[in-house]
């Protein structure tokens, strides 16, 4: 999963980055709302997390930009902002999901998943695959009852393919999902991760097309 | 008596009482006179009528007749001294009086006499004032009771005038009374006479600075709350960091990360605290000369663990010890927000210049420094609370120049923003001197 963080607060966005870093979920995180449009412009998120007080452009502003271009990709709302007459100004103006500071680093996270399985249209965030049985709600990978542990990595690499199961992503695409802006890409290290799911899952889980990129099977 | 309606309804009917009595009182006046004429001219005629009668018998002096309204007495006297006639009995009759018209006191009241001498005969009229005296009452009376309904009008159109000039004042009273505690809108003015509009108009002026005053005490409530979410925001997520931290050295970020966030929340309650003393409503401050060289000594003290941290140099120039009127914590507060901004808004090993300057009996505290300087369009806009420019990133408060505007404006001081000489911003405040000293001293 790949989220845009929209936050001019630096100490705010540090934990945000923090928190969802360690939980595989790769973050770009701009600092105002010009920035923040020039990222929608050149990348693909899973989310956006969008802090409504921001410097230049308003952070209604932006959201109302992101769906008059039919932009939808799913946002939630961040900000201090918290009468009734602000959320709902918040909604109407395309926001999915509303968050009021100060929040729980749990609930922040929780949400988001909910926001992004919402989106995706599968409420039941169950993906399966012979033996193998994914929980993208749960982040449980079993095999034939048997749980099996991923790192934050693998996970983050896994669930982007479970996602869009017969899709291909390329190298770069889920590299993309891996890191933010902030990371550091090492050349190999999409093969070192695939490596080691396959190792876990099964040498025929993930497939390889090759020069172009990966894929799970469609069920 | 409290009521403006009923004291006056009482006081024009005092009035109107009055001028009835008054009134009364003339035309009685008016009716005695009157009846003394009329009656002084019907004793008169009777007595010349009385004289060509040849009354020498006695029997006139026992015969009755039917007597008239007035009571007038009749008494004839020959000049022997023996009275021949005399009309109707009385216990008391005046005796024979002087010729002509006089009054008489008996026993029995107040006697007017007119006597005649005539062929050895004097023949006198006598009637009782007292009678007279209810003639003319009578006759005041007849002619004063109109005014007892015309005087009941009267009191009926002044309570109404009262009472319907006085509405508005129950009106404004009336509103005043029931709206909401919090309801401070302007009582309206209409048809409300000029005498009483002069004082609702003072009345609204009074009440709109109340809104106004309230209405920036609940924006600033308000900001305030806002603005203390986003720091309260970063302490709770660095903590959940921290308890999160999996290794020793992610913790002890986690934990530096935690004491910025402490701190931060810390200065933004100080600045709150400092602005709202500052406010405007607040008890204004001891005036008393300050040096002003101190306050900023101190000030730069304040702000020297930053500045060396940040190796930004702080420059003194001419420095003149010159007193002015005000607090000095307060100034201080000032002139550190100064400081602290530019030397956070000076690049690494950058540099502040500060310096005192006199003229014209004008003080002129003067900081620039080195930075990114604020441009034309946000020079109005930083002096408002919580306004931030937009992509700083030295994560302030937003309130340092609200309070720096905020204590010149309660030292009568003048703020000015401009262009500095080392590239980045000049603050300029202009106040007046609190005693002709002018004793320049060498840069300290």
């Amino acid at each position: 999963m790949k989220i845009l963080l929209v936050e001019d607060d630096v100490m705010i966005g540090e934990n945000i980055q923090i928190a969802l870093d360690g939980e595989g979920i790769a973050i770009d995180w701009v600092r105002d709302g010009n920035a923040a449009d020039a990222a929608l412009a050149t990348q693909t998120y899973d989310a956006v997390l969008l802090d409504l007080g921001l410097p230049g452009k308003d952070g209604i502003e932006l959201l109302r930009a992101m769906r008059t271009r039919s932009d939808s990709t799913p946002v939630m709302a961040v900000t201090a902002r918290d009468t009734v007459p602000e959320r709902v100004l918040g909604l109407k103006a395309g926001a999915d999901d509303y968050l009021i500071k100060p929040f729980d680093l749990e609930e922040l996270i929780a949400r988001l998943h909910a926001l992004v399985r919402r989106a995706r249209g599968n409420t039941d965030s169950v993906y399966r695959n012979g033996e193998v049985l994914v929980n993208a709600a749960t982040r449980q990978v079993m095999i034939a009852d048997r749980q099996v542990m991923l790192s934050s990595r693998e996970w983050a690499i896994l669930d982007a393919l479970v996602a869009r199961p017969g899709a291909i992503l390329s190298r770069t695409q889920l590299e993309e999902r891996l890191y933010g802006w902030a990371g550091d890409v090492e050349s190999n290290a999409i093969e070192v991760y695939i490596h080691g799911l396959r190792k876990k899952l099964g040498q025929q889980f993930v497939i390889n097309v090759r020069g172009l990129g990966y894929m799970v099977e469609k069920n | 008596m409290r009521s403006l309606r009923i004291r006056l309804i009482l006081l024009l009917g005092v009035a109107i009482m009055g001028s009835a009595a008054l009134q009364f009182a003339v035309s009685l006046r008016e009716a005695m006179q009157e009846a003394n004429k009329l009656f002084d001219y019907h004793m008169k005629q009777m007595a010349f009528a009385l004289k060509d009668t040849g009354l020498d018998d006695t029997e006139w002096y026992t015969s009755s007749k039917p007597s008239t309204n007035f009571d007038f007495v009749i008494q004839i006297w020959s000049d022997d001294g023996v009275r021949v006639f005399q009309r109707r009995p009385y216990l008391f009759l005046p005796q024979q009086a002087e010729v002509g018209f006089s009054t008489v006191s008996l026993n029995n009241g107040d006697w007017r006499v007119y006597a005649i001498e005539h062929q050895a005969r004097r023949i006198q009229v006598a009637q009782k004032m007292e009678t007279r005296r209810d003639r003319a009452i009578s006759l005041a009376v007849h002619s004063l009771w109109p005014i007892i309904p015309v005087s009941l009008l009267l009191f009926a159109v002044a309570w109404w005038v009262v009472t319907s000039a006085l509405s508005p004042l129950n009106r404004i009273g009336h509103d005043l009374a029931h709206r909401n505690a919090d309801s401070l809108a302007p009582v309206s003015d209409e048809g409300v006479p000029r005498e009483v509009s002069l004082l609702v108009a003072e009345l609204n002026s009074l009440l709109g600075r109340m809104a106004n005053a309230l209405r920036s005490q609940q924006h600033f409530v308000a900001d305030a709350a806002h603005e203390l979410r986003s720091p309260l925001t970063a302490l709770k997520l660095q903590l959940q960091t921290l308890t999160r931290a999996k290794d020793e050295a992610a913790r002890t970020q986690a934990v530096a990360r935690l004491q910025g966030g402490v701190e931060r929340a810390s200065r933004l309650v100080e600045q709150l605290l400092a602005l709202a003393r500052q406010d405007p409503l607040s008890d204004s401050p001891p005036q008393a000369p300050v040096r002003l060289s101190a306050c900023m000594e101190n000030a730069i003290s304040d702000v020297g663990p930053l500045a060396s941290s940040r190796n930004v140099e702080i420059r003194l120039g001419d420095v003149a010890d010159i007193s002015v009127s005000g607090n000095a914590e307060a100034l201080r507060i000032m002139i550190r927000n100064l400081i602290d901004n530019a030397v956070r808004y000076a690049p690494h090993d950058g540099t502040v210049a500060i310096a005192i300057s006199f003229e014209n009996a004008r003080v002129m505290l003067t900081v620039e420094d080195s930075g990114p300087g604020i441009s034309e369009e946000n020079r109005l806009r930083v002096f408002d609370r919580f306004y931030r420019v937009p992509g700083t990133s030295a994560g302030g408060s937003g309130l340092g120049l609200a309070i720096v505007k905020a204590i010149a404006d309660r030292h009568d001081a003048t703020v000015h923003l401009g262009h500095s000489r080392l590239g980045g911003l000049k603050v300029d405040i202009m106040m007046s001197a609190a005693m002709a000293e002018t004793s320049e001293s060498a840069p300290a």
